[in-house]
């Protein structure tokens, strides 16, 4: 019972530990260097109730192994600091879940 | 002493009327037509689905019984609503996985839903085995003996048998079967890694969970035999790819 369509495999990468404040742009601005070997990124802004806990994080969607190995090399431990100097070292891991949003849903008549 | 009258946030209707059918009209009995409401309501506007998300998360404030019913609603949405589902399990990972970053007491109980649902979100085949298979281990290995993880703290073992009371009982066929085995003589190698005895909850609850999916088995009775189990089980399996604890091999159509 196998008809599970071969679709192109992505290798969908998490970026963990990011400022709680971090605006969108300036990731955006940050990843922007390493636009040609992704296509699709989003981003989730920290959760309040975690108080000094909280981390914003973002996702990546590449489109090969060899572009998620650069980036994680290159990305894992980046620093960001804000204002007052506070330090903010991002994480990059495979993610634990590998779906993706897809862009295209059923409709929904109800 | 002055008592502080506690603010009620106010929050637009339709938001109060979304919290109002997942964490108090969602039943076992109301699930499918709550999902028809839900159906309804305005995704394609992004703070709308900014705070379905955010709700969906929030699967503490759902009565422990009641989460299976959140994880039902949410599949049952997934076919229209991808994002909804993809982002929600996004951040249950995340939220089990700081959880054992921070480690703070006072999360604990948060942290025991959020496992359920986990597991209850298997079941409703949002998340497939490996997924379940790599929180268990990351629960028992992740900063074992450390301060995240003290020999004198029991929580790690009520969360993965938590987890394992929610799903294990489907693996009971092939590799999952397999897998299942191998995790629980870890797990048992892990239980006497903690200051023993155990209190008695924890062993009562490990013993259950044990009892709950594999009855013939028996349990080991000192760290030895379980060193040994586990020793066995590495000498087994050294370098062989096909190992079932290898999550690489695909076999996620298996039913």
């Amino acid at each position: 019972k196998s008809k599970k369509k071969e679709r192109k495999q992505t290798f969908k990468v998490v970026v963990r530990r990011l400022p709680p404040l971090l605006p969108e742009e300036i990731l955006r601005k940050e990843l922007a260097r390493f636009t040609p070997d992704f296509d699709d990124l989003y981003y989730i802004v920290g959760d309040p109730t975690l108080g000094k806990h909280q981390f914003s994080r973002a996702y990546i969607n590449f489109r090969t192994a060899e572009g998620m190995t650069k980036f994680a090399r290159a990305f894992d431990g980046h620093c960001f600091r804000n204002a007052k100097g506070l330090e903010h070292r991002a994480v990059v891991e495979v993610a634990p879940f590998q779906r993706w949003p897809r862009t295209r849903s059923r409709q929904d008549k109800h | 002493p002055e008592t502080q009258k506690l603010q009620r946030k106010i929050r637009p209707p339709l938001q109060e009327y979304l919290r109002h059918l997942l964490y108090k009209e969602l039943n076992v009995r109301s699930v499918e037509t709550v999902l028809k409401k839900f159906r309804c309501f305005p995704w394609q506007d992004n703070e709308f689905m900014e705070y379905a998300i955010k709700s969906f998360i929030r699967v503490w404030c759902v009565k422990f019984n009641n989460i299976h019913c959140v994880a039902s609603l949410l599949s049952g949405l997934y076919m229209y609503y991808p994002t909804l589902g993809v982002k929600v399990v996004d951040a249950v990972l995340e939220e089990i996985r700081l959880g054992m970053e921070i480690a703070l007491r006072e999360h604990n109980q948060r942290r025991v839903a959020t496992v359920k649902y986990l597991g209850e979100l298997y079941n409703y085949r949002m998340v497939d085995s490996k997924v379940i298979f790599s929180t268990l281990y990351s629960l028992i290995f992740f900063g074992a003996g450390t301060r995240l993880d003290h020999p004198r703290h029991f929580f790690r073992m009520k969360l993965v048998c938590v987890l394992l009371d929610a799903c294990g009982q489907f693996f009971d066929r092939g590799n999952d079967r397999k897998r299942l085995d191998i995790f629980l003589t870890y797990f048992q190698r892990y239980a006497f890694s903690k200051e023993q005895p155990l209190p008695l909850d924890t062993e009562i609850m490990l013993f259950d969970s044990l009892e709950l999916l594999r009855p013939k088995l028996k349990p080991f009775d000192n760290v030895e035999e379980a060193d040994a189990a586990v020793q066995a089980l590495e000498h087994e399996y050294r370098g062989d790819s096909a190992h079932p604890t290898s999550l690489d091999s695909s076999d996620e159509s298996e039913d």
